[in-house]
């Protein structure tokens, strides 16, 4: 009997111990299952960069297929027809990025929290309820209507899906053991989430509901005031010597504004940053006659980087650039004729619409002197470790309801339902692919016309000698001002009245001046006969841009690499100057007047070592927060005025109001804010050094531009990278944010396509690999890479690290 | 000299133990030796521990230095462990005692089935 006992208690201590050695205890990895020798995280070490390459097997093939690898780990795929080259693309896309592919499907899907648990359920909340799914849904049934496209898709579905079936535990991507699950079959639907991905990134972007408290609470005189909707200042991307003449068309229905003024938790708009520069120079303006073309796509500075770069051959295809993760052909890239690259088209395409219900059972909603039917969706979300979440959504025609009493609102009155361009149905993935194998400006052109969003800035160069622009996306038709406040969805009016056509969209090329150029700066000047708005156009790069492609001729690679790293602060070239000449300087102590004296002779530009970037920034966060205090007593979501038109502010209005601390008792003058606050940044910086035991302070060092793992792990993120700029500059890198790519494609007649190109990254997306952080420190330096575009992959030889020809078997 | 036997089978058998089988499959090495040997508990599992733990830290030596601790350097990170070499020697000892545990196992259940007849013959 007590040997029985004895038994038994092993037995149990036995079982105990290795089941708790095997699952994920409070945010711990397996301890078992995650240190072990065989299979644990010690196997996803790499010898060498590139040492499992003999994993690829190539099983979906139907006819051969080479695969190099070149010694920056870009893989260079020749195949004898489509589907193999996709599929190839599939998988080796999936063979270095796997983990990075889903979990950002995850995120957009409003499904991270089954892998993560309940911290992520407001964020999954907040994206199902923008509808994600649901246009990715509606995507999805029109684009495999064409045929041609869903093939080539599927191909690519099931090279991920081979690599996928072809893992053991030990293969697994680490953050798959370190958080202990499994990755899911890969499907048609993950691909075009991932475009949905993408229009959350870059056109949700609105300040509707925020604006609508905010002209309810400052008057229609200060709010327009405050917040203009473009400036003349700036030049359009469409060059301001375009005219427009058919203005009879624009609808000037003026439309009653909603009397709003409640609580409500927003959802946090996607980063104001999101930007980019691009810009095309002509034959007549090189050097050698040659076109280029440059791009440099500002997004959130994450590891593994955004894109992966892929060189792609075919009898159809040559083609090459930055794909991303989960999606097939080429995003931003080149072949032998031409190359494109796209910034985003800022634009307001979301409008929100005040869904009155019959009652509280919202089964119907008033429209017109009817009421109309809702759709009610019951959405489930798993959360790891605590019983499933229910959440239902109220889908209206204009589309989901997405601020009631169950998220946001505390009011039963208060129902917002999200009228946003990417819920309509559309074909994107057919501009790319039609893209990577146009030869010429007409081929560009028509791609164009299948992509409706997120709508971008494309400007492509020819290798013929053309270059041009197109503001490329579905944009609805608008009344004038219709959209920038909330909508009464009651109004018939107030629906979009259709969509601009093809023929009218805004497009130029050849212009006399020999380039084009887009930085996120609003797109045309007031002729065009359509309304557009965007709350968050660019003020400062777009104009460095265009003065510096207009003070350049003769362009060779060098001048294009030197904007593209352009560090010029033209904010403070602007605004600067305004404010030290207001500056006591009978008062300053002689640190202060070196200070001082240093910010005088500043040249603006925001290198890597430049303490004046750094005591300018401060300075105007500090100013711009003191002027605009006013705000920050506001009971609900608000914006402030933005940085152009506080310059304008200072140089125009001495005596506004705005200058007051509220906080004190003193009535302050704008000469006071600035002395005020020069002296505490004096002292700010003087303590910044004391502390750090510095005598100057650098830029890098200060502003820590900082590479972030998807997950946050400070050891898998590349923290304080050496580069300077800032947001609002070219060269945008901020604290985790900037260039997420740059490349530059030179196009001349009779001679091969050339490339450079760097992001901060590896191709790997493998921790245990030396080429994880990759680029990063090149990228910082501006140094770019040459990359290896050979229509015949003999000529490749020399350069490559792997070679592997795969059979049919 | 069993002991040392015995440490040796666990040792080169944990040492070669296929990567597909699942981590735990040392306890079924550890648990046949404790079945097998007449031993008592202690020498068991110190056999046990000893053998894995050993085999563990040569394999753990090698993948790491192999791949020059690029992953290992930053798993410390996130585990919060100093070192390197002190993840590979905590690594070890986890290895090691459930080696050592299994073992036991395999023991207790040699004394369910077998009475132990040298004892008796001691005692009385």
């Amino acid at each position: 009997m007590f040997r029985k006992l004895i038994f038994l208690g092993y037995l149990i201590f036995t079982i105990t111990l290795i089941i708790s050695l095997n699952v994920r205890i409070n945010d711990i990895p397996p301890v078992g299952k995650f240190l072990n020798p065989y299979s644990g995280f010690w196997v996803n070490g790499e010898k060498k960069a590139g040492d499992n390459f003999k994993k690829i097997i190539l099983e979906g093939i139907k006819d051969e297929v080479i695969v190099q690898y070149d010694s920056t780990l870009v893989p260079h795929i020749y195949a004898k027809n489509d589907k193999d080259l996709f599929y190839a693309q599939g998988y080796l896309t999936a063979f270095h990025r796997l983990w990075q592919m889903e979990f950002q499907i995850k995120a957009a899907s409003g499904e991270l929290s089954e892998i993560l648990g309940e911290q992520t359920l407001k964020s999954d909340i907040s994206k199902r309820r923008n509808g994600i799914m649901y246009a990715a849904k509606r995507t999805l049934k029109k684009s495999i209507q064409d045929e041609e496209t869903l093939n080539l898709l599927d191909s690519y579905v099931s090279g991920v899906n081979d690599y996928i079936n072809s893992l053991n535990y030990k293969d697994l991507p680490v953050e798959y053991k370190i958080l202990d699950y499994k990755p899911e079959k890969w499907t048609l639907l993950k691909t075009f989430i991932l475009m949905e991905y993408m229009s959350d990134m870059l056109s949700r972007g609105n300040s509707d509901i925020e604006d609508t408290y905010l002209i309810n609470e400052l008057g229609i005189d200060l709010y327009n005031n405050l917040f203009p909707e473009y400036y003349n200042e700036i030049k359009p991307i469409i060059p301001d010597y375009i005219q427009f003449d058919n203005k009879s068309k624009k609808n000037s229905f003026i439309s009653e504004n909603i009397n709003f003024n409640s609580k409500l938790d927003l959802i946090p708009n996607p980063n104001p940053d999101n930007g980019s520069n691009n810009f095309a120079i002509s034959p007549k303006k090189s050097k050698d006659g040659s076109s280029y073309l440059a791009s440099q796509p500002d997004l959130s500075l994450n590891l593994p980087s955004i894109w992966y770069l892929i060189h792609l051959n075919s009898p159809n295809f040559n083609t090459m650039g930055a794909s991303l993760p989960g999606a097939p052909g080429i995003i931003i890239g080149f072949n032998d004729n031409i190359a494109w690259g796209e910034t985003n088209a800022t634009r307001d395409v979301v409008d929100w619409y005040k869904i009155e219900f019959k009652d509280s059972e919202r089964k119907e909603y008033r429209y017109g002197d009817k009421w109309l039917k809702t759709e009610k969706v019951i959405e489930r979300f798993k959360v790891r470790g605590e019983d499933d979440y229910y959440d239902t959504i109220i889908f209206t025609h204009y589309g989901p309801v997405v601020y009631d009493k169950n998220f946001g609102s505390d009011k039963e009155k208060l129902n917002l339902a999200m009228r946003w361009i990417a819920h309509d149905e559309s074909v994107e993935y057919k501009t790319f692919l039609l893209l990577n194998k146009a030869k010429n400006i007409d081929d560009i052109e028509n791609a164009l016309e299948y992509f409706d969003g997120p709508a971008q800035n494309f400007a492509y160069a020819t290798k013929n000698g053309d270059i041009g622009l197109t503001i490329a996306g579905k944009f609805p038709i608008k009344y004038e001002g219709q959209g920038k406040f909330i909508l009464d969805g009651k109004d018939i009016k107030n629906e979009w009245q259709g969509y601009i056509p093809y023929k009218n969209i805004l497009t130029y090329k050849n212009p006399k001046e020999g380039y084009v150029s887009s930085a996120n700066q609003h797109p045309v000047n007031k002729t065009y006969p359509y309304y557009y708005y965007s709350h968050n156009y660019e003020m400062y790069r777009g104009r460095r841009l265009i003065e510096r492609l207009e003070s350049i001729d003769n362009v060779e690679i060098n001048d294009i690499k030197k904007i593209q790293n352009d560090n010029f602060n033209y904010k403070a070239y602007e605004v600067l100057p305004l404010i030290l000449d207001e500056i006591d300087t009978s008062k300053l102590t002689y640190e202060q007047k070196i200070y001082f004296k240093n910010l005088k002779n500043w040249d603006y530009f925001a290198e890597v070592s430049n303490e004046n970037q750094v005591f300018f920034n401060e300075w105007w966060n500090n100013l711009y927060k003191n002027i605009w205090d006013e705000f920050d007593s506001l009971k609900y979501p608000y914006r402030k005025p933005n940085s152009f038109r506080t310059y304008k502010l200072i140089k125009e209005d001495k005596n506004s109001k705005f200058y007051d601390v509220i906080s004190t008792s003193k009535n302050e003058s704008l000469n006071d804010l600035i002395n005020k606050s020069f002296l505490d940044i004096t002292v700010k910086l003087d303590t910044f050094k004391k502390r750090n035991s510095l005598k100057k302070i650098k830029w890098d060092h200060y502003k820590n531009t900082t590479i972030n793992h998807l997950l946050r792990i400070k050891s898998f993120s590349y923290d304080s990278v050496s580069i300077g700029g800032y947001s609002n500059i070219l060269n945008a890198a901020s604290e985790r944010h900037g260039p997420s790519f740059r490349l530059i494609v030179k196009l001349k007649q009779n001679e091969k396509t050339k490339a450079w190109g760097v992001y901060p990254g590896g191709q790997s997306g493998n921790i245990g690999s030396q080429n994880y952080f990759g680029e990063v420190e090149n990228w910082g330096k501006g140094v770019y890479n040459k990359l290896l575009f050979n229509s015949n992959y003999m000529d490749n030889r020399n350069h490559i690290i792997f070679e592997k020809k795969y059979n049919i078997k | 000299m069993s002991f040392i036997f015995r440490i040796i089978i666990i040792g080169i058998i944990s040492f070669y133990m296929p990567d597909y089988l699942p981590w735990w499959s040392i306890t079924i090495i550890t648990f046949g030796i404790g079945f097998t040997f007449d031993e008592n508990y202690f020498s068991h599992f110190l056999s046990g521990f000893i053998g894995v733990g050993t085999a563990w830290l040569f394999l753990l030596l090698s993948v790491d230095s192999s791949t020059n601790s690029i992953i290992s350097n930053k798993i410390i990170d996130l585990l919060e462990i100093s070192s390197v070499n002190m993840l590979i020697i905590y690594t070890s000892i986890i290895g090691g005692f459930v080696g050592g545990i299994g073992n036991c196992l395999g023991k207790s259940l040699r004394d369910l089935l077998y009475r132990k007849k040298k004892k008796r013959d001691f005692k009385f």
